[in-house]
């Protein structure tokens, strides 16, 4: 089945056309990664799935019902989440409250004006915090934490929403060696016990080829490739795309 | 660890209690120029905390919310004096009509953000004061309304200084609830970061509008307090004067910690009390000290406190707490 299909999505900035008509299917259960060179549409992409921008036409369905063009909070809540490339959390709420927070909007509960947020959904939380290595950390506020460790919150606000398909853009950014290979681990770990489905934009091509089921391929706003990384390694084309004509020449 | 923030968290209480009983047994020590005094510190506490909501938690800075209490203070005068209702009645009025108008200009005030929303509010308020200027048969006009009666029960200073005070705790109360929920939360989470906040679910400008809302009916039971208090209402308490106490009372006092604007009513007072019998030039000296606070202390006098009493605590326990 599929969760996520895109239709023929169109975008422009001005005349510049940032997604040229991309077609792109994410079936269920699935850990597929999209690559492709800077520019060339992957994170404008990710906002027109999350909301943030509204296609000029084409549709995204999810779950087999139409959601182009509803707002970021109405699209989080029905189950997409989504970590950002540049760090975007709550500098002055602690690391628990955050992600407490996180389940309380997915569960709609943020509209409750006397209960005693400190207290709900404690648990949840931080088992959260314990799937990503956060735990120590969760009396800290948010800006304290060190780069690393706030890219981890970002992954874990992502995943406190508890969502069917979750979206992370270029997650190991200006990470270590070693932290990449932590992140690398949750990714899988969050894809195999809690079924989620991620779909994921990465410049390491060792963790793209790594763990992905399937590559997707975008260069200038289409899709030029898709399939096993194995065979999307050996595609002219996307050497082409990524070593210049050089190469092929 | 949660043992730990519980601990503090019922010491918060201790606090509280312990502030609510020196409150209560205070007015018996003291003359009764400092109970009249007093009595307004504690309705601009009121006032100053009902706009810290949207001011330090949602992190709206409005120039208008002395539209709510002015309507709140002539909800009371109108309805008590010119309708005969009894002060009860006035009482839950005032933060009804507030909220009303709270929520109307709010909603159209939410469509734009930062200075655009903050000139918005001015204007909005500063409309207001102009009708309730103009509009002489209903609100008096530049005269006001004189003579707001207060029931035999309130007569005396310090009958009337525990009225307000009691009023002001259940309406803090409240308010500390609200700032502690799943919606309290929310709200910082809007202030920190809205785009992020859009991304977990939460629908920024709604709730926005919901907060605006809730200061706004809270500024209107300061106003119904402030007419019952000062026995009038005059155009004044809507004026763009009145609506720069609430933004000076939180910056003072500190807004980011939910007593602070409480502390700076308390500051703000007695700076004016103390300051105004040596000079005529009292806004001046109120300048030039806010000015100091902003850059020597610019998370006010509470958190002044609170960052060394934090320090203090961390270096006792041998640094456990990270910097």
């Amino acid at each position: 089945m599929m969760l996520l299909e895109i239709d023929n999505l169109m975008k422009a900035f001005g005349g510049f056309q940032a997604t040229d008509g991309v077609n792109l299917s994410v079936e269920k259960g699935s850990l597929r990664s999209l690559i492709g060179p800077n520019g060339a549409g992957k994170t404008t992409l990710f906002n027109q799935i999350t909301g943030y921008l509204v296609p000029d036409s084409g549709r995204v369905v999810f779950k087999g019902k139409e959601i182009t063009g509803l707002h970021p909070y109405q699209i989080s809540r029905i189950g997409i989440t989504r970590a950002f490339q540049i760090i975007n959390i709550f500098p002055r709420l602690t690391v628990l409250e955050s992600v407490q927070l996180a389940i309380l909007a997915k569960r709609g509960h943020t509209l409750k004006c006397f209960a005693p947020a400190k207290k709900m959904v404690l648990g949840e939380a931080m088992a959260v915090l314990e799937t990503v290595n956060l735990a120590e950390r969760a009396n800290a506020l948010a800006r304290e934490l060190s780069h690393g460790d706030q890219r981890v919150l970002e992954l874990a606000l992502a995943l406190a929403g508890e969502p069917e398909l979750l979206l992370l853009d270029e997650p190991m950014a200006g990470m270590s060696p070693f932290e990449r290979v932590k992140v690398t681990e949750l990714i899988q770990r969050i894809h195999q016990d809690r079924g989620v489905t991620v779909l994921f934009c990465e410049h390491d091509m060792d963790v793209v080829f790594g763990i992905s089921e399937r590559v997707t391929v975008l260069h200038q706003g289409r899709v030029i490739a898709e399939g096993p990384p194995e065979e999307i390694k050996k595609n002219e084309e996307v050497h082409m795309v990524y070593l210049g004509q050089s190469e092929v020449n | 660890m949660a043992g730990g923030s519980n601990s503090v968290w019922r010491s918060g209480w201790l606090w509280a209690g312990l502030a609510v009983v020196g409150l209560a047994l205070y007015p018996q020590f003291v003359s009764r120029y400092y109970i009249v005094l007093s009595t307004e510190v504690v309705i601009l506490a009121l006032l100053a905390t009902s706009y810290n909501l949207i001011f330090g938690y949602g992190g709206m800075v409005s120039f208008g919310h002395a539209a709510f209490f002015g309507l709140g203070a002539y909800a009371m005068a109108i309805l008590t004096k010119h309708y005969g209702n009894p002060m009860l009645v006035g009482l839950l009025a005032a933060p009804v009509i507030a909220a009303a108008f709270a929520f109307v200009i709010g909603w159209f005030c939410m469509r734009t953000i930062r200075l655009y929303f903050a000139l918005l509010s001015l204007a909005f308020a500063q409309l207001l004061y102009v009708i309730v200027f103009q509009w002489y048969e209903f609100t008096g006009g530049s005269d006001g309304i004189q003579g707001v009666p207060r029931p035999e029960i309130l007569a005396s200073h310090a009958s009337n200084y525990y009225f307000a005070l009691a009023v002001t705790i259940l309406c803090m109360l409240v308010m500390w609830f609200i700032v502690n929920s799943p919606f309290g939360w929310s709200l910082r989470a809007i202030r920190e970061n809205t785009q992020r906040s859009q991304f977990l679910g939460i629908n920024d400008r709604f709730y926005k509008v919901i907060a605006f809302t809730i200061a706004g009916a809270f500024a209107g039971v300061a106003g119904g307090l402030y007419a019952l208090f000062q026995k009038w209402a005059d155009p004044e308490l809507l004026f763009w004067t009145t609506s720069a106490n609430p933004v000076l009372m939180s910056i003072l006092g500190g807004m980011f910690n939910f007593v602070g604007p409480s502390v700076g009513a308390v500051a703000f007072v007695a700076l004016r009390e103390i300051i105004k019998v040596r000079t005529d030039y009292w806004p001046l000296v109120l300048g030039l000290v806010l000015l100091t606070l902003v850059l020597v202390l610019p998370g006010g006098i509470v958190g002044f406190v609170a960052e060394k009493a934090r320090y203090l605590r961390s270096a006792t326990k041998g640094g456990t707490q990270a910097p």
